[in-house]
């Protein structure tokens, strides 16, 4: 019913790590890997899915897309897609098959849905690498919108600040509209914010509503070296142009086919909906530059906390605080009782511990 | 010093202007860079353009507002210059107070003072003021170049065009902005950032210009105007801000435009303040972003509708701050306002044509 589209480049141990685990999990959905790598981790990659088809517990499928981006790769399998739902994968991020199925069971159920997801945490490894203890884990806001039209789902979406909607689960009809046509926009780079996640994201809200479903889907692994250019560097690049007009006429098209919009209204939309974002980001930027910005703590706290003992009680306390408080915290999600820990734990062996 | 008025298709406020100028005996020489496409219809206007006092040229009208200005800057002889635009209206005691403060502050670039901002309306019996209000202007000072361009933008209220500038000053400024093909929003941030790199800027307490406001122009937002705050007349027919920041920021030449400003800027910096380009190149980005933010946080808000405080409680709060607001038409009208000695010619000017 499902298959799990993973782009990747240069990175076999995540490849690896990934396989690892859904041969682990069971109910593991179908993956297509997209692999752009140079040719001598390309090998390691077609190794690990050698040895992941050898098991015979886990359908994937190997697909070589030399020289293309993320979002290339991803109109590419997109075409190879033949279960009725898919969903985008990171290769170093994680997508729980229990709550997967669940989506599928409400998409199912669900016509004016598009696309479904459950709960989502962000974690770092400690270390950076592919394997290690996790650091720091925290919430990842994913976009829910139930309003009955797409122009208001897209306001609805970018009034709600920046949430991810890439890995929810999507009807594949819905997925190859998102994609299509993306790698070859004209006058546009390889990497853009556009390209890689704008222009799908809100193809996939014009489509249909988007719904949360109990349960924790994606754990999704961050880096400190990967990030959005900054909004400033942004605007004012050579590319920015072209990709806003990009975005601007392909968006607009698709309001005006879904919405029946005339072509100066969903263009109207496609600015407000625009200019909030862009206003976000930059008001953003500022504050960040002009606020207080980080300060030492106080050197009597700095002190105390020195003390071995204070430091364990401390962990302790914040700890007890979060498993009461914050349901997907790192102690939260580890505790047996947690509603999540089903889901969290399989992900938490295949991250830090190499042999699992 | 010199006053240059650039003006195009606005006979009827060139004529204002001229007549005020008349009427108020400005002692120093006016030069009118005048690209009209229509033709000069009133003689009595071609009369006073051919005053002595007044040096009238005229230029193509696919001339460049930028490059026009050029121009007429580069037969001004003396050491100070005033740019008229034709539309607004300059008290003549704060232009001499103006040019001995710059006489004796050498560490001054530009010179200004306190702005109201007018809209007039024609009716049957003559011309009234419809609404008036405090129009921003800014003191810019700080030890050093970088200081200076930081306040500027952090604090953008109002261009620096306006002021009396020092004449070989701005006569290169204009050129580098000619250089680099910028168009009237971009000349107006550069013009403005190099005037701050040059030396602080002073605005004296009183009264200085008189701007008219047009309906739907680039000051439409201005918040007494949109609230309908007016001393005289009926209801205010609110004016819709439009998203010309975003029209601005998508144009397809914003990065190049952008790209030459922070360099010229930069540049500017590194010469005035000694610092390496990398951190010069820092700041101009970092204080460009500030006013582009402000800009564009503060016009969403008024295209958005968001709710802002009454008027009265902003009198109020500026009241507790230690000033009442004199620039509204009652108090300007008043002969013990600081300002009504400055004003009234300019108010006679305005309603009896």
């Amino acid at each position: 019913m499902l298959t799990l589209c993973v782009p990747t480049k240069n990175r076999a141990a995540f490849v690896a790590r990934l396989l690892r685990y859904y041969a682990a999990v069971p109910d593991a959905p179908a993956l297509l890997i997209g692999d752009s790598s140079d040719p001598e981790p390309a090998g390691q990659v077609q190794e690990a899915v050698r040895r992941a088809s050898v098991s015979g517990r886990l359908s994937v499928q190997y697909r070589a897309c030399p020289g293309l981006s993320s979002c290339a790769a991803l109109e590419a399998l997109s075409r190879d897609v033949t279960t009725p739902y898919c969903a985008f994968l990171g290769d170093d991020d994680f997508l729980s098959p229990r709550t997967l199925a669940r989506c599928v069971e409400f998409l199912e159920t669900h016509p004016d849905y598009s696309a479904a997801h459950g709960q989502a945490v962000i974690f770092q490894v400690e270390g950076q690498g592919v394997h290690g203890p996790i650091g720091t884990i925290t919430a990842y806001p994913q976009a829910v919108t139930e309003a009955p039209t797409a122009a208001a789902r897209l306001r609805e979406f970018f009034a709600q600040g920046p949430k991810t909607l890439l890995y929810s689960v999507h009807r594949a009809g819905v997925w190859r509209a998102m994609f299509s046509g993306v790698s070859a926009l004209p006058g546009t780079n390889n990497s853009n914010v556009f390209k890689d996640e704008m222009i799908p994201v809100c193809v996939s809200l014009i489509h249909g509503k988007v719904a949360e479903v109990p349960g924790l889907s994606l754990i999704h692994q961050t880096h400190a070296s990967y990030r959005f250019p900054h909004v400033y560097d942004w605007l004012t690049s050579p590319v920015w142009h072209p990709s806003y007009e990009a975005f601007r006429d392909r968006i607009s098209q698709e309001l005006q086919r879904q919405d029946r919009l005339s072509s100066d209204e969903a263009q109207g939309v496609v600015r407000e909906v625009l200019w909030g974002h862009l206003v976000r980001l930059v008001a953003s930027a500022r504050r960040k530059e002009i606020g207080p910005g980080w300060q030492p703590r106080p050197v009597w706290q700095q002190r105390l906390r020195g003390i071995p003992v204070v430091r364990a009680v401390v962990r302790q306390v914040r700890e007890a605080g979060q498993r009461l408080a914050n349901p997907l915290s790192l102690p939260s999600l580890l505790d047996p009782s947690s509603r999540y820990g089903g889901d969290f734990k399989p992900v938490y062996d295949a991250v830090t511990s190499p042999s699992s | 010093m010199t006053i240059l008025v650039p003006t195009y298709n606005r006979y009827p406020h060139l004529a204002r202007l001229l007549r005020y100028a008349e009427s108020a005996r400005l002692p120093w020489l006016l030069r009118i860079l005048d690209s009209s496409s229509e033709p000069l219809g009133s003689e009595s206007l071609r009369q006073r353009l051919g005053r002595g006092d007044v040096e009238w040229l005229r230029y193509p009208s696919s001339l460049p507002p930028m490059q026009k200005l050029l121009e007429g800057l580069a037969g001004v002889e003396t050491s100070y210059v005033v740019v008229w635009n034709d539309d607004d209206l300059l008290a003549t005691r704060t232009l001499a107070e103006g040019v001995r403060f710059l006489e004796a502050h050498s560490d001054y670039s530009v010179v200004h003072g306190r702005s109201a901002a007018f809209r007039p309306r024609a009716t049957p019996d003559g011309v009234r003021i419809e609404a008036l209000g405090r129009y921003p202007h800014q003191t810019v000072t700080g030890p050093s170049a970088a200081a200076r361009l930081r306040s500027h933008f952090t604090r953008y209220h109002a261009a620096l065009n306006s002021s009396i500038h020092r004449a070989a000053w701005l006569r290169k400024n204009v050129e580098q902005c000619c250089a680099q093909g910028f168009g009237y929003r971009w000349a107006e941030l550069a013009l403005g950032a190099l005037d701050v790199i040059q030396g602080n800027a002073h605005a004296l307490p009183r009264l200085y210009l008189c701007k008219e406001v047009h309906a739907g122009g680039a000051d439409a937002w201005i918040r007494f105007l949109a609230e309908g705050r007016a001393d005289a007349g009926g209801p205010w027919q609110e004016p819709r801000a439009s998203h010309d920041v975003f029209d601005w920021v998508t144009e397809p030449s914003f990065p190049g435009k952008y790209a030459a400003f922070q360099q010229m800027t930069a540049e500017a910096l590194m010469a005035a303040d000694g610092l390496p380009p990398e951190a010069a190149r820092v700041i101009v980005k970092q204080a460009f972003w500030s006013h582009v933010a402000q800009d564009m946080t503060s016009k969403q808000r008024w295209s958005w509708g968001r709710r802002v405080p009454p008027w009265r409680w902003r009198a109020l709060s500026h009241a507790l701050r230690g000033g009442w607001d004199t620039m509204s038409l009652k108090s300007l009208l008043r002969p013990n306002s600081p300002h009504h000695r400055d004003f009234l010619p300019i108010y006679e000017a305005i309603t009896k044509c």
